[in-house]
Formats: C-alpha cells, structure tokens, sequence
C-alpha cells in the first residue's frame, strides 16, 4: 500500500536543492514528484523517488525522515477535482498535495498527504480510482 | 568506600586536619622559597607587606596578592621559573590569542608529581591496570596529551597515544585495539561519536568504550547525558590548566558530585572577581589556585578565571579532598548581552536537553542598532525532521522559549543541517561575536 515520501530538512539558501537533485541523478534514483514548502529559514524538500532506499543512502549526510503517502493516477475519470470530491464524501482531510513531474504508469499522479491513509486507500478503491504502490514506481 | 580504585589511599583519605597541617606546611615554604628566590614575586611579596613569617595559619593565605596570566605574559618567556634552567626537564607552552604565549616549567619531581596526580585522577574514574586508553588530547605544547600519557604509565594502563585528529583512524583504532577508556574533550569525543554513527557503527555496541576523561573546556551535564548514551556509560571530568601543571588539578570520583582538588597539592579559594574577596563554600565566584608542591613554577593565588564554588562536605567516596563544581565556564566566556551575564555553557544545557538537536551549535552575537543581537545555531537530528515545516517551526519556537526562560533575553534559534558548523578536534569555539564590527 501506499508510496514512499522523503523529507529533507533545507537551509533556505542558494544551491541547497541543485545539490540534493544533483546527489539522487549521481545515485541514478529517479524523481518522479517533488515539491518544496518554506519555513522562513529553512524549508522542506519532499519528493516521491523510485528507489527510497537508494535515494535514503544518498543523502544520509541531511537531516530526512520518511513516511508513506498516497499515489493515485490523474485520469478523464479521476480528475483532481473529482478525487477531492470522494475525499470530502468521506470527510478525510488533506494535509498538502502534489503532482508528479513525469506520468507515472501512463498518466500524470496526484501525491496525497492525509489524515486517515488506509481509509483514503479503500475509499480510492472502492470507486476503481487506481493507487499506486512502491513497486509500481521502479 | 572504595578503596579499589584510589591509586594512593593514604594521601586520598588523609584526616582533613592532617591535611590542613600538610597544606600550612607546604605554603609555608614556597612562599619563603619566592620570597628569598624568585626576584619578580618577592618584590611582590615585599610591595604586599607581607613577610614568609606572617603566614601562620592557613586564612593567613589571603593577605598574599593574587597572580595574574598578565605577570605569566610580562615575564614571558622564563623569567618565572624559580630552580637554574638546567633542572628544567620540559616546557609546556600555551597558546596566546592575545599577547605572548605563557611558558610553564617543569623539573624532574614536577614531572613526577604531576604524574602521580593524573595516575590518582584517573585510578578515582575506575581506569586500572588492564584497561586500554585512547588519548586522543594534543600531545606537544598542550599539556592534555603528555599529562594524561604520564598519569596512564604510571597506573600501569595500556596506552594508545593517538593524538588529536584523523577521527576515523581514531574510530578504527577504538574498535580493533578494544579501547576501554577514551580521553579527550568534550566535543571532540561528541564528534567521534557522531563520525562513528555515520560509519554505520552502534558506538555503544560495537566499541568496548567503558570511561571517558573529558576536559579541557567546560561541560554541562546533558552533555553528559549523550555521552553517555552515544559513546560510553562512565563519562567523567577532569580539570586542569596548564599555568598549573596541565590536567590532573581535580577530577571526579564515581559519585559525581563535583572535582576532587588534589589539596595537598594546590590549595583552592573561590573569590569575588570584583573584590578579591574569599567567598564561603557552596558561593559562586572565580576559582583561584596557590600550588603548594611545586619546584620550577610555583604559582602564589593563581586566578584561573574559571567560575565555580567549593564544596568541603565529605564525600561518600571517602576521599578527603575539597571538591569544586563543575565548572560553569570562564568570566572570560562570560558574555554581556544586552546588560545580562551569560554563560554559553547555560544555552547549550537547553539544547542538549532536546532530543530533536544535534551536538552542535554556535552562539552569533551581533549589533542591531544600538541592540546586541542574539542568534544561536543549531544542528537538527533527522529525528527532528518532519514532513510538515510548521512542526518544525514549532520545534524552533520551543527551543526559543527553553532558552528565554534560562537567560530572560529574547533570541532567535536558528535551525540548521547536520554538518553545517565547524567541527573541532581540541576545544570548541561555540561563540562568534562580531559586535566589535560595524
């Protein structure tokens, strides 16, 4: 179930980010979603890669933490709005979310950070919404 | 009492009466031996009205005027040493930031005598023969590195004399050589732990690290507290400077309840830094040697310009000898912010406290207008990082108000990456002040 995100804790300062995409392109880790959210001083870099632990080893010299989120496909059918919509129905929060900066399995993904994950899972499921796991990310 | 680990119980249990007769005894004679001998502290003596036969009982000490690093640096570089150049076996030489270097002098029985008082710091830690220490202190000028090494020959311990530096060398050499002691600083011994962890080792697993004698700059008890965690179970204090003959002055027993002072050796005041005058035991003031067993150097009302207080109470370890706290930091370190006195060892008390920061952090001073401008830095665990930033943000206010609380002065906390401030491998610089520039 569920997908790997990393979170990076940043200085907000120049280069703070080139070095972290530079370390996952020399680890050859594809990043397939990412985004930053600021602090004031430091920030947050979280990214959804295809091989976590490979990615965890190459920046082990930043402070990260990891936990899992939710991957599910952008389609006609399952538009941002509508996946929203069946998350309100079942009064499930969203924390943050974004999309993927590459298609995943042939569509672009909507990364999903809630309060209820297995919920938000079946939930998805049940309305034949595809979830992606890990392994569908390598 | 645990006889089993005093290294010279009969001096280390002396009746305190016996003592004080000892103390008289030896005062007594240096101060005739500089009175007669030594040109620049008998004519001090002499300026002080004070003659070797007014010393008649042990209060008599305080009519004797104190010695400053500044009569050290006028009379730099040999002009202090008391015996003909030719009984001096070594020099030590400390570093001067400002001014001259200070030289310390060392016949053959100092050298000796100044063995034995490491041997008895370190058979009072639990270190005996058997054990193996790493002495990872400077050796050279600095006193840490020789002083330890002569303490730990003459207890009969193994000795890995690896020096300052090359920290993964020292892990490896900590590993394979099963170090069972490790002496070096504070911070330093933070740093190899932190290196060792980063190595992928479980310090407390797979080294065979049992003490630690870690001085040389001053330590609060939470960083205790991690070295106890990260690198061994029995970290201990030892203090020293080198005006005095270098580590070995006092050290901690297992009880931990502050440093034996070897007072056979060195007799303690605690002043008021202001007055000069003798504090009571358990008052705050700055710590003021006399040593009283000394031939190349003797040293009359040594300030040290560390901040302590006496204790005279008996010690359950049954050592005899008067106990200072620990020291709270230099007047030197002392900063003035905004009015108020702070010492940097108070902020890093706060943040070792908390799990989610790291063993580094630097205090930044600067002008805001006419304001001082406190910011302190310091290294999140990844422990601490969470995927929503105003977790963070909240971590961030919290070690603000910890602090604040402490000192009542506002600040801002900086959080910052693991291994973004200097690392260092002698005694750490945690302060950075720039108010001096525009």
């Amino acid at each position: 179930m569920a997908v790997t995100q990393i979170s990076i804790f940043v200085e907000n300062k120049p280069g703070r980010f080139a070095e972290i995409s530079t370390r996952l392109e020399q680890a050859k880790v594809k990043t397939l979603a990412f985004c930053i959210a600021d602090a004031g001083d430091f920030g947050i870099i979280r990214l959804v890669v295809d091989r976590p632990e490979i990615a965890i080893n190459a920046l082990k010299e930043f402070a990260g933490s990891s936990i899992q989120v939710i991957a599910t496909s952008i389609t006609e059918k399952f538009s941002v709005s509508k996946i929203a919509d069946l998350l309100r129905s079942k009064n499930i929060n969203i924390d943050y979310a974004y999309t993927s900066t590459t298609h995943i399995g042939g569509n672009p993904t909507l990364i999903l950070r809630v309060n209820d994950i297995e919920r938000t899972e079946k939930a998805l499921k049940e309305k034949g919404a595809r979830v992606l796991m890990q392994e569908d990310l390598s | 009492m645990e006889s089993r680990t005093t290294f010279y119980s009969s001096i280390e249990m002396i009746d305190k009466k016996e003592l004080k007769e000892l103390q008289l005894k030896r005062l007594r004679e240096t101060v005739q031996i500089l009175y007669d001998k030594n040109p620049y502290f008998g004519k001090k003596l002499r300026q002080a009205k004070v003659k070797p036969s007014d010393i008649i009982k042990l209060d008599d000490l305080s009519k004797i005027p104190f010695t400053t690093k500044d009569d050290l640096r006028i009379n730099y570089p040999t002009k202090l040493v008391n015996v003909g150049l030719d009984q001096v076996v070594r020099f030590h030489v400390s570093s001067g930031t400002t001014g001259d270097p200070t030289v310390v002098a060392y016949t053959e029985s100092d050298i000796d005598r100044w063995s034995e008082l490491n041997a008895r710091c370190l058979a009072m830690m639990g270190v005996k023969r058997g054990d193996i220490i790493q002495i990872a202190y400077g050796y050279g000028l600095f006193t840490g590195g020789l002083g330890i090494h002569y303490g730990a020959e003459r207890l009969g311990v193994s000795i890995i004399p690896s020096s300052v530096g090359n920290t993964k060398r020292q892990i490896k050499l900590i590993k394979d050589m099963h170090a069972t002691v490790l002496a070096c600083t504070p911070s330093y011994a933070l740093y190899i732990a932190e290196t060792a962890i980063q190595e992928g080792l479980e310090p407390k697993k797979d080294l065979n690290l049992r003490v630690g004698v870690f001085g040389a700059e001053p330590w609060s008890e939470s960083v205790r507290k991690r070295l106890m965690d990260q690198l061994c179970p029995e970290p201990y204090d030892i203090y020293g400077l080198s005006e005095l003959c270098g580590p070995g002055v006092a050290a901690e027993c297992s009880y931990r309840n502050g440093l034996h002072v070897w007072a056979d050796n060195f007799i303690p005041e605690v002043i008021d830094p202001k007055t000069g005058e003798v504090l009571e035991p358990g008052e705050e003031g700055e710590l003021v040697f006399t040593t009283i067993n000394k031939e190349a150097m003797p040293l009359l009302r040594y300030r040290t310009r560390d901040v302590s207080c006496m204790d005279f109470d008996t010690c359950p370890c049954g050592r005899t000898h008067p106990r200072i706290l620990r020291i709270r930091g230099r007047s030197d370190d002392m900063l003035k912010i905004r009015g108020v006195n702070v010492f940097p060892s108070q902020i890093e008390y706060v943040l070792q406290k908390m799990d989610e920061l790291g063993d580094q952090y630097q205090i930044v001073l600067t002008k805001l207008g006419p304001l001082d401008d406190l910011k302190v830095k310091v290294e999140v665990k990844p422990s601490a990082v969470s995927d929503k930033p105003w977790e963070m943000v909240g971590l961030k206010k919290r070690v603000e108000d910890e602090i604040r609380s402490v000192l009542n002065l506002n600040l801002e906390v900086d959080l910052v990456e693991p291994g973004s401030l200097p690392r260092s491998e002698g005694k750490a610089k945690r302060v950075l002040d720039l108010r001096g520039q525009a």
